[in-house]
């Protein structure tokens, strides 16, 4: 069943959907917001919040108009940028002043997860939101543009730019 | 400065490899780096790095828990009370959670005072299914709903012989090939809708069931009928020219029938055309557009082996076992060791597959697989007190068994740092089991300490429980009985790592206003009144 009827099922009072919807999509929205806040315990936190919104709000969610999944991505990654902000981080916290671990050139792997994931903190927001969600959550450029509500052409050139660092950073300077 | 080409298609190496790149525009880039050199080290310097960059294991978070979601609900009930529409609906909730378990024990009391009989306590199962012959059931394809007592789901037979299902005072036999839904509003109120094939229901005398086609119902109360629904031919007269023709099986023109077929009893056969009563011995056929007309039955050979019928249960006290230390209920003195052991899970959800592997009273094993046949996850249980061991496996079989973290921090229940640990004072009721639920806990609390401090306490020991019988108003249900005067019941469910309120009933009926009483996550009182 798609995830569209699965929410007019929901909409029309039928929980089990609403159970359905959860199974589906929590652990993947609990990976998003992970890498964007950089922050699991708080990540928890959120993808509890991020479905209150979802029941709360779900009777404007229109399945015409959009994908759940859309949707979806849009709220938590809201939720994910009022935490960061509640958090006082600061979107200017940029790589630029950082000196980062050094993986060696051949693959990331070596330093694992750990480093991708405290080089992701130090990516701009706006290019992490971008890098997550088409690297973990395969999003095409198209819905990554709708989630984010930007051009497909700022979905590509934040993603260009997100690779560059994380290379930069992780293989080092380019030869 | 002019860039060197290899920087220049830096970008489109990234989109091709998240294959966002167009077939031209691959076609042009690989025309341009089967020439280049550079370019073609640039290539798979970028793949080998998008490669190496790890993902996050999204599956290492899933949970599947039907408790998540109904915390999610009552999270957002509690949060959205502001809108007017969410008040209206959080009214119909609270309606249902508060008033409707009483309204029940006190309709239960009612017939126990007044009635020639008592009636049995029936076990808070959901659908409990027994395949025969080879056959398997498969549940959940086309809706998502798993199978209780309180909820609706589908249930197909693939192939194989025909499946037992067992509600409480109902047992079903569907027919290989049959498929249906059911709904059950309240115990002992089931609607079932027969899409195709043949079900048998028996009864228990008093007990109303309806099965609905798209040609008609047939309404029962504790009787044995048969609905078969199936298409047939429809005589017609010879081709002229020898010509078949169009449509149908076969090139001949079908139409639905549905069959009524009564075993014991008398059911009553409806359509918008009309409606008849037809007695054990008869049939009664209907098909689009016409009334229900009966005609004698000409044989009993359409009657299937039903089980026994449903065991009611004589009202039954809870008491320690020995052996276990859990808490069960007994039987004649003997330990009720019956369906008890029926999780929803059993029942499958979105086509994955669940299979009961050993019915062991009161303990079971439940596996599920991958689509390709592969073990995905096996669980051990004890009756009641949930999974004594749960193991995990990938699609390519290695073990990935791993202690998942909380999804949801610890709900503060008595002021404490965290979910008080099981003592004296708590006991498992070793009657329920439901996905993430591990323990059903319930306490006794004091209400005068509860109301001065404003803050209830954890109690005493539960001295007299007589009759409990447990759902949410979305997962479980409770409905209790008498209790010593100065206790009330407290029931919460506690998963591995938090423990959630759910309500708090007090037993006393004759104190029905002031019955329902709950607190907050940090323990403060708050009446329901």
């Amino acid at each position: 069943m798609t995830d569209e009827k699965l929410v007019e099922a929901w909409q029309g009072g039928d929980e089990v959907a609403f159970a359905e919807i959860f199974r589906r999509y929590n652990g993947r929205i609990l990976a998003f917001i992970t890498r964007i806040v950089g922050d699991s315990h708080r990540a928890e936190e959120l993808v509890q919040e991020v479905f209150v919104r979802v029941v709360t709000h779900s009777r404007t969610f229109d399945g015409r108009e959009a994908k759940f999944s859309t949707w979806l991505f849009q709220i938590a990654r809201n939720l994910s940028l009022n935490a960061i902000r509640d958090r006082g981080r600061r979107r200017e916290d940029t790589m630029a002043d950082e000196t980062f671990p050094q993986a060696g050139r051949q693959s990331p792997s070596i330093e694992g997860r750990l480093a991708v994931d405290h080089l992701l903190q130090k990516l701009p927001e706006e290019q992490r939101s971008v890098f997550v969600l088409k690297h973990d959550q395969d999003l095409k450029y198209q819905e990554i543009a709708e989630v984010l509500n930007i051009p497909i052409g700022t979905v590509k050139s934040r993603m260009h730019a997100a690779i560059g660092t994380l290379r930069t950073a992780l293989q080092g300077a380019r030869p | 400065m002019k860039r060197a080409c290899d920087e220049t298609y830096q970008s489109e190496f990234i989109d091709k490899f998240y294959e966002e790149l167009s077939e031209t525009s691959i076609r042009e880039l690989e025309k341009h780096v089967a020439a280049c050199e550079a370019c073609r080290r640039e290539e798979e310097s970028v793949r080998q790095f998008l490669l190496g960059l790890p993902k996050v294991p999204t599956a290492d978070w899933e949970t599947s828990s039907p408790l998540a979601s109904h915390v999610i609900l009552h999270a957002a009930g509690r949060k959205v009370q502001g809108s007017p529409w969410m008040k209206w609906e959080i009214f119909r909730r609270d309606w249902r959670e508060f008033w409707g378990p009483v309204l029940a024990m006190a309709a239960v009391v009612a017939v126990i005072w007044t009635g020639p009989w008592r009636t049995g306590f029936q076990p808070p199962t959901p659908l409990a299914a027994q395949v025969m012959g080879g056959g398997e059931f498969l549940t959940g394809a086309d809706a998502p709903g798993r199978l209780s007592t309180f909820q609706e789901g589908s249930v197909a037979v693939a192939q194989g012989g025909p499946v037992i299902f067992s509600l409480p005072r109902i047992n079903f036999v569907l027919a290989a090939k049959s498929r249906l839904t059911f709904r059950t509003l309240r115990p002992a109120h089931t609607t079932i809708y027969l899409t195709e094939g043949t079900v048998t229901a028996e009864i228990v005398p008093g007990t109303p069931l309806i099965v609905k086609t798209p040609l008609g119902e047939a309404r029962a109360k504790g009787t044995k009928f048969q609905v078969q629904l199936k298409e047939i031919p429809v005589p017609s007269l010879p081709p002229l020219w020898g010509k078949v023709g169009m449509g149908g099986q076969g090139g001949k023109k079908m139409k639905r029938i549905m069959t009524v077929i009564v075993l014991a009893g008398v059911v009553e056969v409806v359509n918008p055309f009309g409606s008849v009563m037809v007695a054990v011995g008869q049939q009664a056929a209907v098909t689009e557009g016409k009334a229900p007309a009966t005609k004698p039955l000409l044989n009993a050979e359409t009657e299937p082996a039903l089980p026994s019928s449903p065991k009611v249960v004589d009202m039954g006290e809870l008491k320690e076992d020995p052996k276990t230390g859990l808490l069960c209920w007994k039987e004649n003195g003997q330990p009720f060791t019956g369906v008890v052991t029926y999780s929803n899970g059993l029942q499958g959800v979105n086509g994955r597959r669940y299979v009961q592997d050993g019915r062991l009273d009161p303990g079971f094993i439940e596996r599920t697989y991958h689509p390709n046949g592969q073990k995905k996850w096996e669980g051990h249980f004890s009756g009641g007190a949930g999974a004594k061991e749960e193991r995990s496996w990938n699609d390519q079989g290695i073990d990935i068994t791993r202690v998942r973290p909380p999804l949801f921090p610890p709900v503060n229940l008595s002021g404490q740092a965290s979910p008080p640990a099981p003592s004296s004072r708590t006991r498992n009721l070793g009657f329920i089991w439901q996905s993430d639920l591990h323990r059903l806990i319930v306490k006794a609390v004091k209400p005068s300490s509860a109301a001065a401090e404003g803050k209830f306490q954890p109690g005493d020991i539960i001295t007299a429980v007589e009759k409990v019988k447990v759902a949410s108003p979305q997962v479980f249900e409770t409905e209790v009985g008498r209790f010593a005067d100065d206790q009330k019941l407290k029931v919460s469910v506690q998963r591995k790592d938090d423990t959630i309120t759910l309500w708090l009933v007090m037993p006393r009926l004759s104190f029905v206003e002031r019955a329902f009483e709950s607190w907050n996550e940090e323990g403060v009182f708050k009446n329901k009144k």
